[in-house]
């Protein structure tokens, strides 16, 4: 389980770039983050990752807090970065070698991923180039093999689909799948509502870094009472906020 | 010409911002508050005032010491040596990136303009901040030579297009070479390893250069002589110059200044540079932008590895191996760090060895040195009479380290080469202690083994024994650490994580300044400090050695202290 407890962060002049945020994303859930550019999702993934540190509230990972354990806590996931320029003058084994070592993957184990994960995104004859001489898509292809190295508890991507090719983005949702199928968390911030409606069990939408909602897709569609596509209800809660309380009538900011 | 001065309006502001990103102001984004216009602008003058001040100095040093032995051209042939010496090395460093590295090429390609017209900005851009650097290097000490030699005004007037003609051809020279390696090799268009080598090529070829200026010099025959004389004898060029004849044309019309040979040899310089320049013309319409377009094919397609190889390439190692592991790759596979790094730390202490070497040689040849000076080094090293005289060698060595470690920006860049890639830092699960022992193993690792082949080469040369050996390397050691472990904790304090261009993460950082200036004040410190001890225990040699060992050795402690204090909270400190 990831848990956010009254999560907040201001920096760089952004006061409240994530505010009084409280999440639970169970085992077992694909789990979608999104909002509009700058609403505050890659803010609280990094936070999430320790890569920012908190202001105030809480996070914790498969029961380890990022703050006080933060070793452990790093174990339990891996982040998928919506950049991914890694160490560019790195060939592919090279950096996938990296990986393994520092999350201490053992021998076998380490071989067999690389060799499956490798073959399944296309990337198995590229491992000998250096990482600056791949596209965009192979790049993303490369880091996420190297994020399911060890096997992680909990599964953090930034915009994953960005520059992926249609095959290899079909083969990230099937092992987004797999991953929750195994009793563990998918936590990825998209734009494309389309992939969040369909391969999301649960959702969350947040703007100015206060979270509007969180839930399934049917529990969206039925605050708003209306079948209708997430784009549209997505529009309707972040252009009408304040319609989307006075549905609910509950107080925001708090997970259902 | 109407679009040549469209495009030069953007490029003309980027090489003043690259210019501004080279001298470390501007460009960082983010929580670094930016420069003022007014801050700049004194910046900039501050250091046109300090080169032209170096410029006017050493131009009256030179001439004063020139009068004397009645050579009163000497400074003109000089400069007119040394010009081309310089574009060559900062033709090849500035040029490489502005022609065919700049993310900008590709906007000005499908701008419906003239090729002719974006080849004519972009040669601009890549020739002025060449210009710029030997012309305040140069000029100033030119207006001084003038002064002091009692020239006519026609003289000072010339020392413009004097300067213009003995950088053009050379420039003109070097981009013709570049563009026909990144047109016709598939080496010069690996970006990385083309800058490698060039860099490393332009280092040896600057001090090659310098030296062989040096030693003709010392001789007696400055090189170069004009090719028309007043006295119409004409010998041919002389020295270096001979294969410069822009340069050597240049420097006769100066040096004839306000005499009808000047015409002649201006004339001459002229039409040199001019059929350099229409030879540039013609070859970059054919070379260059098939060049710059052929970039992008250069990926090298390698060799699939085998199963046996994948496995053989997985093996297993410990974390901090790994972090060490990608440290060396990284910093042997990327240009700007290998050149600030290995290869300075590498060629530094060489060339200074070298130089004593061969100085002590040709010294002893010209018999200008005694022999027996020589000879009374190697017996103080191997009689063990260096004992008598222990501080002194305790000192040298000291200095000497913290010297040669203040050149090898290993540590001092360890924090801020990461880069955004920082995040990988923060997100691993190991421990902060095993990263910050891995980052500074490089640059350890390194000045040990420096000192570990110094001392032995110098206990063997001087069939010293095993003790003074001992002492050089502990000594060495010592201090070579302190310098690496302080600018290390500059670097931690002030790290620069938001650079775009590699050179910014290993030159101009605080931690960069702490370890190239900062062994300076270390160095007059211990001098000082040497001196009291001395003073205060009666000129006891034992005494101050150990007092200056304990100095350095005191130092180091407490910066390795602050080093771990500061780490505890470095991944929560700095977010990325």
């Amino acid at each position: 389980m990831i848990q956010l407890v009254n999560v907040s962060k201001s920096y760089d002049g952004i006061r409240n770039a994530v505010d009084g945020l409280t999440l639970d994303i169970r085992g077992g859930e694909i789990f979608g983050f999104l909002g509009p550019n700058g609403a505050g999702k890659t803010t609280t993934l990094k936070l999430i990752t320790g890569l920012l540190s908190l202001d105030q509230g809480s996070i914790s990972i498969n029961g380890y807090d990022i703050e006080r354990s933060p070793i452990e806590a790093k174990r339990q996931f891996a982040f998928v970065p919506d950049n991914p320029d890694v160490f560019l003058r790195l060939k592919g084994i090279e950096y996938l070698r990296f990986i393994a070592d520092v999350y201490g993957v053992g021998r076998q184990e380490r071989e067999e991923r690389v060799q499956s994960l490798t073959m399944r995104f296309g990337i198995n004859d590229a491992l000998n180039q250096m990482i600056k001489t791949y596209s965009h898509g192979m790049k993303q292809k490369l880091i996420l093999t190297g994020a399911l190295l060890h096997d992680p508890h909990a599964w953090i991507l930034d915009e994953p689909m960005t520059g992926l090719d249609p095959a290899s983005s079909f083969q990230l949702k099937q092992l987004m799948r797999e991953h929750v199928d195994a009793g563990k968390i998918v936590l990825f911030s998209t734009h494309i509502l389309e992939v969040a409606e369909k391969i999301c069990d649960r959702l969350c939408v947040i703007d100015n870094g206060k979270l509007l909602f969180v839930g399934s897709m049917d529990e969206l569609k039925s605050r708003y009472a209306e079948d209708t596509s997430l784009e549209s209800l997505f529009f309707r809660l972040v252009n009408n906020p304040e319609e989307d309380a006075a549905l609910r009538g509950t107080d925001w900011g708090k997970d259902s | 010409m109407k679009h040549y001065f469209i495009l030069m309006r953007p490029l003309w502001r980027e090489m003043l911002g690259s210019l501004s990103q080279g001298l470390g102001m501007g460009g960082k984004k983010k929580k670094k508050k930016q420069m003022s216009r007014g801050a700049s602008y004194a910046l900039y003058a501050f250091l046109i005032i300090l080169l032209s001040s170096y410029s006017v100095l050493y131009g009256y040093g030179m001439t004063e010491s020139l009068k004397i032995t009645g050579n009163m051209d000497g400074l003109i042939l000089l400069i007119a040596a040394a010009a081309p010496a310089t574009v060559l090395l900062f033709g090849i460093m500035q040029a490489i990136p502005t022609l065919y590295h700049e993310s900008n090429l590709e906007t000005l390609l499908v701008l419906p303009v003239k090729p002719s017209s974006i080849i004519a900005g972009k040669m601009t851009q890549a020739y002025l901040p060449v210009l710029l650097f030997p012309f305040l290097l140069f000029w100033p000490a030119l207006i001084t030579h003038g002064i002091l030699t009692a020239r006519t005004l026609d003289f000072f007037l010339q020392t413009i297009p004097f300067m213009v003609f003995v950088t053009l051809a050379p420039f003109v020279l070097v981009i013709i070479l570049i563009m026909f390696l990144m047109r016709y090799t598939r080496f010069a268009r690996d970006k990385d390893r083309f800058q490698m080598v060039t860099s490393i090529f332009a280092i040896f070829l600057a001090v090659g250069f310098s030296l062989l200026i040096n030693m003709q010099s010392s001789g007696g025959t400055v090189p170069g002589a004009s090719l028309f004389t007043p006295q119409g004898s004409a010998p041919a060029l002389q020295g270096a110059l001979r294969f410069v004849p822009s340069s050597g044309f240049g420097a006769a019309m100066l040096i004839h200044a306000g005499t009808p040979y000047t015409l002649l040899n201006g004339l001459a310089a002229f039409l040199v540079n001019l059929a350099a320049f229409s030879i540039l013309l013609l070859l970059a319409g054919k070379l260059y932008i098939p060049g710059v377009l052929g970039m992008r094919a250069a990926g090298k397609a390698s060799r699939p590895l085998s199963g046996e190889e994948t496995s053989l390439a997985l093996r297993p190692r410990t974390a901090y191996r790994a972090i060490v592991s990608r440290d060396w790759k990284l910093l042997l596979r990327t240009p700007s760090f290998f050149t600030q790094t290995i290869l300075a730390a590498t060629l530094l202490p060489l060339m200074m060895v070298g130089v004593v070497v061969l100085s002590l040689v040709r010294l002893a040849k010209a018999g200008e040195v005694d022999m027996s000076f020589i000879f009374f080094i190697q017996s103080w090293a191997a009689s063990g009479m260096w004992k008598e005289s222990a501080w002194l060698l305790v000192l040298i060595i000291s200095g000497t380290a913290s010297f040669f470690s203040g050149t090898n920006m290993m540590s001092a860049s360890a924090v801020s080469r990461q880069g955004s890639l920082f995040s990988y830092t923060k997100q691993i699960p190991v421990p902060v202690k095993t990263q910050v022992l891995a980052w500074l193993t490089p640059g350890l690792s390194f000045m040990t083994a420096v000192w570990l082949i110094l001392a032995g080469a110098l206990t063997l040369a001087l069939t010293a024994s095993l003790l003074f050996g001992l002492v050089i390397f502990l000594v060495a050691l010592v201090n070579a650490y302190l310098v690496q472990i302080t600018s290390f904790y500059t670097d931690m304090i002030f790290p620069d994580l938001d650079w775009t261009n590699e050179i910014r993460a290993v030159k101009n950082t605080r931690a960069a300044t702490v370890s190239s200036l900062g062994m300076f004040a270390y160095i007059g410190i211990l001098v000082g400090f040497a001196f009291l001890v001395r003073f205060l225990t009666g000129g006891s040699n034992l005494i101050t050695a150990w007092a200056l060992f304990l100095l350095s050795g005191a130092f180091a402690g407490l910066a390795t202290w602050l080093v771990s204090r500061r780490m505890r909270r470095l991944l929560h400190d700095l977010d990325v």
